[in-house]
This record gives structure tokens, sequence and C-alpha cells, in this order.
């Protein structure tokens, strides 16, 4: 009787850990900027659908591109359009780990480093990427950030040569999502 | 003399429209979803049901364009300015991103009653996990009924 109610109490634990495992958002913001004499380019996606399993530390982040807003309509235009060709490409994705997910309390409140390393697909090309982000465990939710550079060429996103020397040839990127647990 | 003068002030005055059309061009704002026209005028689960069904043609159809679709408000999130649209039965949605301008209309709506949204459709998010999304950018509410 009582290793009937022991297996049956651990059986309800592991299914309640399974639940709090993942966190996720779909509200998640991505900032985009590049700065030359020429030009400021300013970039902002509030819909950016991400998840973490805190169990293995594997982070996924899916981004339309076509939700990147700028202020300038142009600008907009030019990016959709001739940069990341987002008819073509709609979709920007990321598939990685954090590395040392193990040093993350995520039942404790705390800021954490978080070391990511994974793939980004974006405008059809994948590319691996690393960086590290930070982790702020708050109140039960998770806050993911991160700012990390990336090089247009990785990802054949092409400048036209008119403009070559005035836009810049690498976009500064900054990550920011709060997320909660996946019931 | 006299023809030369008219010349010169012919270029000088094409000159300075051009340079009035590139400078309002350089800082041309999105025009506002209340400006739009839309593309298609839609009931919820018939946009939702297009994009389960095949979404690469779906987005071929609707990505970009100014979408007007009317449906039951699921969820409303107004620490994101989300609203969502769709059968409370189905974990398919349609995720709306209020435009700034009617930021504050949230918080007063209703789950369960009917709206109808305006808004520019920027993708469709396949997600077995979370639920999929049909995404709606600058949002508006065009009108909603309180049972």
């Amino acid at each position: 009787m009582k290793t009937l109610f022991l297996l049956g109490f651990s059986f309800l634990l592991t299914i309640t850990a399974g639940a709090q495992d993942k966190y996720f958002t779909k509200s998640g913001k991505i900032r985009f900027y590049s700065k030359t004499d020429f030009e400021t380019i300013d970039a902002l996606n509030k819909s950016v659908t991400s998840v973490i399993d805190t169990k293995t530390g594997a982070i996924q982040f899916a981004v339309q591109m076509k939700g990147f807003d700028f202020k300038k309509a142009a600008m907009q235009e030019h990016f959709n359009e001739d940069y990341v060709e987002s008819n073509k490409f709609p979709k920007a994705e990321f598939r990685g780990t954090i590395t040392n997910n193990n040093t993350i309390d995520y039942k404790k409140d705390g800021e954490y480093a978080a070391n990511v390393k994974g793939n980004l697909t974006l405008h059809g090309q994948t590319h691996e990427i690393e960086t590290i982000g930070k982790v702020l465990v708050k109140n039960g939710k998770i806050a993911a950030s991160a700012d990390f550079i990336l090089a247009l060429a990785d990802f054949k996103i092409l400048v036209p040569t008119l403009v070559k020397d005035k836009i810049s040839k690498t976009v500064n990127i900054n990550v920011t999502c709060l997320m909660e647990p996946l019931k | 003399m006299n023809r030369r003068k008219v010349i010169y002030c012919a270029i000088l005055i094409v000159i300075v429209l051009l340079a009035w059309y590139a400078y309002h061009e350089y800082n041309r704002t999105s025009t506002p979803t209340s400006e739009l026209k839309s593309d298609y005028n839609l009931s919820a689960s018939v946009l939702i049901n297009e994009f389960e069904q095949n979404d690469s043609i779906s987005e071929k159809k609707y990505l970009g364009k100014t979408i007007t679709v009317t449906g039951m408000l699921k969820k409303v999130e107004p620490e994101n300015s989300m609203l969502l649209l769709g059968d409370s039965t189905s974990s398919l949605s349609i995720r709306c991103s209020l435009d700034s301008t009617v930021l504050g209309t949230a918080a007063s709506l209703r789950p369960y009653t009917v709206v109808s949204i305006k808004g520019n459709c920027i993708g469709f998010n396949r997600d077995e996990l979370l639920g999929s999304d049909v995404l709606l950018n600058h949002a508006i509410i065009l009108k909603s009924k309180t049972n």
C-alpha cells in the first residue's frame, strides 16, 4: 500500500515537473540597429515566439520578417523587398542550446549568464551563432535577453553597390523576451 | 537672353521639386491602418482554416495584405497589446498586435464578444506545442458587439 502511494505520488511529481519545464512567449521583442554616418537603421519586432526548455537548455525563436517596424516607410519597404526578401523568406528561426544550462537555477530568483549556441536561419541561409545572453529569474517568470552582432554577408543579404559604403555590413541585434511557464 | 533665363528657371524649379519629393519620400511614415483599404474581408474561422489547410499558399495570398477579420475574441493580453480571435476550443488563433494609436482600448474589450479587426498580415506561425497563430500587425478595432 505504502509503495503504491509513493509510486503514485512520485508519478504525479514528474508530471507536474514536466509541465513546469518549458517557458514561452509570443510577444518577444527583437530590435536591430545599424548606424553609419549616412544612415541609422532601427527596427523593432514585437511578435517574436520563443520557447525555452529549462531541463535541457534547448531554446528556439520564430520571427516573422514582415513584423519588423521602421519609422520610415521607404526603409521598411527596402528592407522587405531588397534586403531580406520577406515574400520569399517570410520567417527567420533560431534553434540552439544554453550550453551552461546546468548552472542556471530556474527556480531561484536571480540573474544568470547564459552561453547560447545554435543555428540561425535568415534569408534562407543557416549560420551558426554563439553569444552570451542573460537569464533573469523573477517571480516565476524568465526574462531572457541577448545582444549580438550579425554580418549581412553571412546570410547573403546583399547591399546594393550604390550604397555599399553607406550601409553598415553588420547589424546589432537586441533580443528581449519575458517568458512564462507553459501550462 | 530671355530664353536662357526661362530655361534656368525651369531647371531650378525641377531641381526644387525633385529635392522636395526626395525629402518627402525619405521621411514618409507608414500609412495608418485606419486609412488603408482592406484587401480581404472574412471571418476568423475561414482565415484560420485556410492557413491550417495550406500555409504556403495562404502565405502567398495574405502576406503583407490588409485584412479585416471578424470573429470571437478569445483572449485579451493588455500587457502585450495583443488580441486573440478564434474558437476557444481550438489551439489555433488570429493573434493581433494592436497599433500604437489604439493601445488604450484593449483593456476595455471583453472575451467572448464578436469583434472586427483590421490589420496587416505578417505571417503564420505553425506551432504544435504552443498553438498556431495567424499574425496581424498594426491592428485596429473596427467595431465590437457586446452580447
